[in-house]
């Protein structure tokens, strides 16, 4: 199966002028394949943040490469960049980054207007996600008006709307209740399953964790163990991941 | 621990509190600026020949501190915002209300007061900088003149700790009615949704509708001198309430078709149009005001350019000649050949005897006279043009048409130097009668230059208006004749008006670069994630740069369109005091609009910078 991440050698130092440096990310090698669920978990401080930013373009690393779709993401200039991410990739943080001066159509459209797609076009696909998503009733509305589930169900629309290859989660569960954490999950899973968007989700939080295909579990920088779910239920699979944190923070 | 964390604020968030200073610094300044010429009657009666340029002050100084107190009231509300959560954090870990808002009230205080001495001496400096520049560069010496004037720096003084201390009073006030979560909360807080429905479009439509009623008053009553101070008063109320009403929601309505339009759906124009409902909103008590001060500013300036502009072309149509030289010395000779764009010279020769000066007829036909025509219609002096020069022989001089008789004035106009009694005497022009009189031959010559107050024109004819006072002592009290000499005596009158309305200009113009500035910059903190959002979704840096450049263009559009329309109507009032005023109006917009460029390409690139710099 094709790769959508294949990261090699990945090194981000923090204050290379001093003696000694510090290592965020240690010679981090990982893929994720075409349609996967991927998680990354680890304690704070452990450079999981990091790597999201390095690997969604947002921050350039000291060495290595990160390859996406076959693009090598830090050979792109700016503009390239730019392009790149409005039409391969997606982003859902847990502060949902909404835009508040706009309506929650605009947000959701926000990526097929950069793309320049004609305004028919936009409405029929905001209106799909939005379908997809249960927002049809609040698309007029601005996020100010809306609840932390609805506005985390938004910026999971404006991830999907351009149908990209790859969707990156910043602990898109974070602010949310069980409840709405649990909907959030679920509408992740449906996009990964139904649409076949791959997803990389950084996350602390084993019960969100327990959705994907395979966990990475990250402490100093390094990737020092990984889960794959293989056959096992979601349940299963959050016993698992329980037991192994019990394990891995001792 | 209070003051410690207070200090700690000052140096994370200096960059935030510089803007705010410098704007508090900036409104000092102008106010004392403003005070210092507003009450200094001695030099408002001294330089103007109009009775209620006192009144106009006195409702110029109201209105400016209208002006200042909208914007003190929302710097302040700015230092609040800014350590509004600090505040939250520290009742949290159990400071009393009461020590916090004392501390909040401590803070607006000093900070005023620091602003307060800072801004007072900014101003002195920049009425002594602008009063001498100004002076210098339209060269007038106006008696009376101060850089300090007692009553105005008392009532900057006293306005000015009123204000901080009503502002510190209603921080305090707020901080006692707002609970914990919410100031722990209020950097989060969203901005005021716009408005839309049938309210808006009710307000919208009357906000247009007072808007042109102002105009009708100002254009109809104030400029026809009808119940002249209330007219004024009603057209400024009108005026304001009108660009209030306007911005807030005339716009808003406006907006909500082009977000509604397809056109809007590309790149990012949904965006700057998001984000200008918004702005709109939290901008409009400070764009009506920068509104109210870029039309002041340009008012100001268009008024004191028409006195400038206008003076030369009245002294033109004073006479057909610039100056004339009695019994032209070397001296004399060696400047007018300096002189550049010379339309003619030419000398006469004549006797003065007791009571008749006495021309030789036949140099005016080797040499004609220049004169005006008489012009037929009534407003002769109303005109903007200088009327063509016509030359006349002998004969026309001795015995002119109706029409032609202005070339009497040019004779009795020419010999003044040398003779006290020039006015009472007769002219005669006889060749027969030059050629046996026995007086000495005297000469007189005339010079005529297409622009008298370019340079080197104004310094030499300065010299030879200088050389011929000192030689000939009738010239002190009457001035030397032609339309150099008339220039001279206008510039006692309408100087002072001139100098008011460049120095205002001035004045305001800072005062508005200052307000808007800060009003945009104070965004950035709300903008930066907005921008960050949009570079994770793909828009490119151009894209970005762009949309921010559009939007804060359209802000800075929005006072320039209603403030140029504000002077356009507004101008007619001033007929009353000058022939055209609207003679000023294009260069001086050239000139306020230039700076107002400036001032957005400069916010703009600030805004840039600021925005870089959260990222890293």
């Amino acid at each position: 199966m094709k790769n959508v991440i294949d990261v090699k050698n990945l090194n981000l130092t923090y204050n290379t002028n001093g003696s000694k440096p510090f290592y965020a990310l240690k010679d981090v090698n990982l893929t994720v394949s075409e349609g996967k669920f991927v998680a990354i978990m680890g304690p704070s401080g452990s450079g999981k943040s990091s790597l999201l930013n390095v690997l969604a373009s947002l921050q350039a690393p000291t060495s290595g490469e990160v390859l996406i779709d076959d693009q090598n993401i830090w050979q792109l200039n700016a503009n390239q960049l730019a392009k790149f991410r409005g039409q391969k990739l997606g982003f859902i943080f847990q502060e949902y980054n909404l835009i508040e001066s706009l309506s929650v159509f605009d947000n959701i459209a926000l990526p097929l207007s950069l793309a320049k797609a004609k305004a028919a076009n936009i409405k029929e696909a905001v209106n799909h996600v939005a379908t997809l998503l249960h927002l049809t009733e609040q698309l007029t509305k601005f996020p100010s008006e809306l609840s932390g589930g609805q506005k985390q169900r938004v910026a999971a629309a404006r991830a999907l709307v351009h149908q990209p290859k790859l969707i990156f989660g910043d602990e898109p569960t974070g602010a949310l209740d069980s409840a709405n954490a649990r909907e959030m999950m679920n509408y992740l899973n449906k996009i990964n399953n139904e649409q076949h968007i791959s997803i990389l989700m950084v996350t602390h939080d084993g019960f969100s964790a327990s959705f994907a295909n395979k966990i990475h579990f990250l402490s100093d920088g390094q990737i020092v163990q990984t889960l794959e779910r293989g056959d096992q239920t979601r349940e299963e699979f959050y016993r698992a991941v329980l037991d192994f944190l019990g394990t891995f923070e001792e | 621990m209070l003051t410690k964390i207070a200090v700690q604020t000052i140096k994370t968030k200096w960059k935030n509190l510089l803007i705010l200073f410098a704007g508090l610094v900036i409104s000092t300044a102008i106010f004392y600026m403003f005070s210092t010429v507003a009450n200094n009657k001695a030099f408002l009666t001294a330089n103007t020949s109009i009775k209620s340029i006192i009144v106009v002050f006195v409702i110029g100084e109201i209105l400016l501190g209208l002006i200042t107190f909208i914007y003190l009231n929302f710097a302040n509300r700015f230092l609040v915002q800014l350590r509004q959560r600090e505040y939250g954090l520290l009742m949290m870990f159990g400071a009393n209300k009461l020590s916090i808002s004392r501390l909040l009230f401590m803070e607006t205080f000093f900070l005023g007061l620091i602003s307060l001495v800072m801004g007072s001496f900014l101003g002195a400096g920049l009425t002594i900088v602008a009063g001498n520049v100004l002076q210098k560069q339209l060269d007038l010496t106006l008696p009376h003149w101060q850089i300090f004037n007692s009553t105005g720096f008392i009532i900057t003084i006293c306005y000015f700790i009123i204000v901080f201390s009503l502002n510190g009073f209603l921080n305090q006030l707020y901080i006692n009615r707002t609970d914990i979560n919410k100031l722990l909360q209020a950097n989060q807080s969203a901005e005021k949704t716009p408005k839309t429905g049938v309210a808006n479009f009710i307000t919208g439509i009357i906000g247009i509708v007072l808007l042109i009623l102002s105009f009708v008053v100002m254009a109809q009553l104030v400029a026809k001198g009808i119940f002249i101070l209330i007219a004024l008063v009603l057209a400024i109320v009108l005026n304001i309430s009108g660009t209030y009403l306007f911005i807030r929601s005339s716009l808003t309505l406006v907006l909500n078709v082009l977000k509604g339009s397809s056109l809007s759906a590309t790149g990012l124009r949904r965006f700057t149009l998001g984000q200008l409902s918004f702005r709109l909103r939290a901008f409009e008590r400070i764009l009506t005001i920068v509104t109210l001060l870029f039309a002041l500013a340009l008012g100001a300036l268009t008024v004191g350019r028409g006195y400038e502009l206008s003076t030369p072309t009245l002294a033109e149509q004073s006479s057909p000649f610039t100056i004339n030289i009695n019994q032209p010395s070397k001296q004399d000779d060696q400047l007018i050949s300096q002189l550049q764009g010379v339309t003619y010279t030419k000398t006469y020769q004549y006797k003065q005897l007791t009571n008749e000066i006495v021309w030789d007829a036949a140099q005016f036909d080797r040499e004609p006279l220049p004169y005006y025509k008489s012009s037929t219609s009534d407003n002769s002096s109303f005109t903007a043009s200088v009327p063509k020069i016509q030359f006349g022989n002998a004969n026309q001089i001795s015995k002119p048409n109706p029409s032609d008789f202005l070339i009497r004035k040019t004779l009795t106009d020419l010999a003044t130097a040398t003779n006290p009694n020039h006015i009472s005497i007769g002219n005669t022009v006889d060749t027969h009668k030059f050629a046996i009189s026995k007086a000495p031959v005297k000469r007189v010559t005339i010079v005529h230059v297409k622009n008298m107050t370019s340079q080197p024109n104004a310094q030499i004819l300065k010299k030879l208006a200088a050389t011929q006072t000192k030689r000939f002592p009738t010239l002190a009290t009457l001035g030397v004749s032609g339309a150099y000499g008339f220039l001279e005596i206008s510039k006692g009158v309408f100087g002072g008006l001139e100098f008011m309305g460049f120095f205002l200009a001035i004045a305001f113009l800072v005062m508005l670069a200052s307000t808007l500035m800060f009003k945009v910059l104070s965004n950035v903190d709300i903008d930066r994630r907005r921008y960050q959002i949009l570079t994770m979704i793909g828009a490119t840096p151009a894209q970005r740069i762009f949309a921010n450049a559009l939007e804060i263009a359209i802000i800075f559009i929005v006072p320039l369109t209603i403030g140029i329309i504000d002077v356009v109507y507004g101008l007619p009032m001033f007929k009353a005091l000058m022939v055209n005023p609207y003679i000023g109006l294009t260069s001086s917009l050239l000139i306020i609009v230039s700076f107002y460029t400036l001032y957005y390409v400069l916010t703009v690139i600030i805004y840039q910078q600021m925005l870089k710099k959260g990222n890293k």
